[in-house]
């Protein structure tokens, strides 16, 4: 984390004890926290404070969370870090297509949600460029360098295997959704195709000899998409 | 109904009344020849007149009126008397000329060919004109049974109509899949209505009825069964006709039916997982705070500044009393929804019931609530336990819709007999299209589930009001934006006597 300031965190949750935990939480990680009840508020405070992260509460009593996620990424890329209460897979997706960066479904324990916004921070800080390195067990993804090494081994990867690593480099440690991941590697009219997905990323788990069952690098997150582990 | 008498309808006359029947037709022959006798010396008088004429115009009667065998017998019976009477020699069966002989055979040839001829056409005109009583009986019944709205509607137009074309009683049953009884009906001809179908079927199932299955495209067959020993081919045409508009009928009775039990099963289902989700919705909320902070101490322990620590120790208490009264709701929608609600009505104070709503709210600091309660509002009669969680939901529901902080007003008063107690928020309000439906037990689903599940708490409110004898409804704040939830009570006193009691 840098140094030079301490991380604002925008909080819209008009659950108090759910505030109250996360305040505490983020505030002994050295973060600034600010609170909005309502997503009226919360935009506003948005506008005011310029964040670098904001976590969302999608059961909102004034506005739909979708709707807030729409407005915010009108004019604003600050990370989006989604709360849901729901196990339903279409919100969590929706919000992601709608520019949120990840999602947690309550209840969640701390260090889960600590973990989701240390990445969101992080990636925000390195930026998204092509030169990053993604290191962790044995595997190391070098993007400047186009090529992924295991156990000292080059692997051998087809353009759309290399295709789907980087996309999920750049995310490492967020979920990236299906339909992000098709509209990339073949284009938005595939969007609908996942069974192609689900090969492609057999075949690269294969290469990687990534147990699906027990994954060391790609996680399935189920009806939704893949995480790179972080 | 207008069917035609057919022959087979009459009842069957026995020992000399049948013999009279039968032997009718020839009698009235002798006759016929009898008078074409005694006209044919007049015509013999005129010049050209041919008797032969005379008498197969005798035949010809006969023929169209009596049918084949009568018209042979007259025919017969013509050529003896015009032997006898008209060919010389008179009064003997012997034949002068040659010619006689011929113009005799003739006679008698010509006599049976168009008799027989008149005596079919007669049958076919009777025939038709059976067919098209038939047709038009036919029409009447389907249009009968494309107006019934009910399978048993069908089966009473169809014993109708064949007790109607039989002349005997009826019974129809078919069966109505394997939870609801048999559509059953029956048509009386020789008894009166009141003889119940029990007593019919006894009567088929032991008398010599004739039966027809009632074949369907949906579910099991049934049968409709008349008091008839033999009924005609005619008979039986018309009956399969007619019971096979009535399968049609039947078939899309079913098929109607079918596709509403359809629908509603679906619609049941879908209220199931709406209550379903909401409940979980309402229950994982405390427990996402409750996870979220005990985590936070088991993780952060020696982090933590002890403010901080009892602060998320406070969230797990009363995220815990929040689970308890979301699970309240839950029996208490339960009770509700079960029979009548039995009160235990005693005297409370309603600024207790207040402060103990207000209590296990454990309201945080940004909301506040304001009570005001004028005294004479101040002692009620009620069940205390219920009307405390219908003043919790109100000022749950109310704190959720107020912007941080705005106030809560709890105000009681009188209005004329009733005790009136308004809980007004600082939200939104409600729309007066919305304003009777937040009660609907699913109103938040609808609304995409929004917030907090269900409007399970505001649809229990109004149950137990009413279980008191009075109501919750929804208005517009007057004095500026939000809602006002009026809970009113009628001043109930106990029967025993005044509050001193």
């Amino acid at each position: 984390m840098s140094e030079k300031s301490r991380p604002v965190v925008l909080l819209i949750e008009d659950e108090a004890h759910i505030r109250r935990f996360l305040r505490i939480s983020l505030e002994a990680h050295g973060m600034e926290v600010a609170e909005a009840r309502l997503a009226e508020e919360g935009l506003r405070m948005a506008g005011e404070l310029g964040p670098q992260l904001v976590i969302l509460d999608l059961g909102l009593p004034d506005m739909d969370g979708q709707g807030v996620i729409r407005r915010l990424r009108e004019w604003s890329a600050v990370p989006i870090l989604v709360l849901s209460v729901r196990s339903d897979e279409n919100e969590k997706v929706k919000a992601l297509d709608a520019g949120a960066n990840d999602y947690v479904t309550k209840p969640a324990g701390i260090s889960e949600l600590m973990a989701r916004v240390r990445v969101l921070l992080r990636s925000q800080d390195e930026g998204r460029d092509d030169e990053a390195v993604y290191e962790r067990a044995g595997l190391r993804i070098d993007l400047s360098r186009r090529e992924a090494v295991l156990d000292g081994h080059a692997v051998h990867l087809t353009r759309k295997e290399y295709g789907l690593l980087r996309l999920l480099v750049r995310s490492a440690g967020r979920v990236v959704t299906h339909q992000q991941l098709m509209a990339e590697l073949w284009g938005p009219e595939f969007a609908r195709e996942t069974h192609y997905l689900r090969v492609l990323v057999s075949g690269v788990r294969q290469k990687l000899r990534d147990d699906p069952a027990d994954p060391s690098y790609i996680v399935t997150e189920q009806g939704v998409g893949y995480r790179l582990r972080g | 109904m207008p069917l035609v008498t057919d022959d087979r309808r009459l009842p069957k006359p026995a020992g000399f009344a049948r013999a009279w029947e039968n032997l009718k037709p020839y009698l009235a022959a002798t006759a016929i020849v009898g008078i074409a006798s005694a006209v044919a010396p007049v015509l013999q008088r005129l010049p050209h007149a041919n008797n032969s004429l005379l008498f197969l115009t005798g035949v010809l009667i006969t023929a169209v009126r009596y049918g084949v065998w009568p018209s042979v017998y007259a025919s017969l019976l013509s050529f003896v008397v015009y032997n006898l009477l008209f060919t010389p020699p008179f009064y003997t069966f012997d034949v002068g000329e040659e010619g006689d002989v011929a113009t005799l055979v003739f006679f008698l040839v010509m006599a049976s060919i168009t008799g027989n001829l008149a005596a079919r056409m007669r049958e076919a005109s009777h025939k038709q004109e059976l067919a098209l009583h038939h047709i038009a009986a036919l029409q009447d019944f389907t249009r009968s049974a494309a107006a019934a709205a009910s399978c048993a509607d069908v089966l009473k137009a169809l014993t109708w109509h064949l007790a109607g074309h039989f002349g005997a009683d009826c019974i129809a049953e078919v069966p109505m899949g394997d939870d609801s009884e048999a559509a059953v009906a029956t048509g009386h001809a020789t008894t009166d209505g009141a003889v119940s179908a029990d007593t019919m079927r006894q009567r088929m199932l032991t008398g010599q009825w004739s039966r027809w299955p009632i074949r369907m495209n949906r579910g099991a067959d049934g049968y409709v069964a008349a008091d008839v020993t033999q009924p005609g081919p005619d008979a039986e045409q018309y009956a399969g006709a007619i019971i096979d508009q009535a399968a049609v009928a039947l078939d899309r009775i079913m098929l109607v039916a079918e596709l509403e039990n359809a629908k509603l099963a679906t619609e049941r289902e879908q209220l199931r997982t709406s209550l379903l989700s909401s409940v979980s919705h309402d229950l994982r909320t405390p427990l996402a705070s409750i996870v979220g902070a005990a985590s936070s101490l088991v993780e952060y322990e020696q982090t933590l500044n002890s403010a901080n620590r009892s602060a998320l120790l406070n969230s797990v208490l009363d995220e815990t009393h929040r689970l308890d009264r979301y699970i309240q709701n839950l029996l208490d929608m339960t009770r509700l929804g079960h029979g009548p609600l039995v009160l235990d009505r005693d005297w409370e104070d309603t600024r207790d019931l207040v402060s103990a709503a207000v209590r296990r709210l454990r309201l945080t600091d940004d909301v506040r609530v304001k009570t005001r309660i004028d005294e004479d509002a101040q002692f009620i009669y009620v069940h205390g336990d219920l009307i405390e969680q219908v003043l919790v939901n109100l000022l749950a529901n109310a704190v959720r819709y107020t912007p941080a902080g705005n106030p809560v007003v709890v105000a009681a008063r009188m209005d004329g007999g009733d005790v009136l107690v308004d809980v007004a928020d600082c939200g939104p309000g409600i729309p007066a299209a919305d304003l009777e439906r937040v009660f609907d037990l699913f109103y938040r689903v609808h609304e995409r589930d929004r917030k907090n599940g269900t409007g399970l708490g505001l649809s229990i409110c109004r149950g137990i009001a009413r279980a008191h004898g009075g109501d919750v409804t929804a208005h517009t704040r007057p004095d500026g934006p939000g809602a006002v939830l009026r809970l009113r009570l009628p001043r109930v006193l106990p029967a025993s006597g005044g509050f001193s009691s």
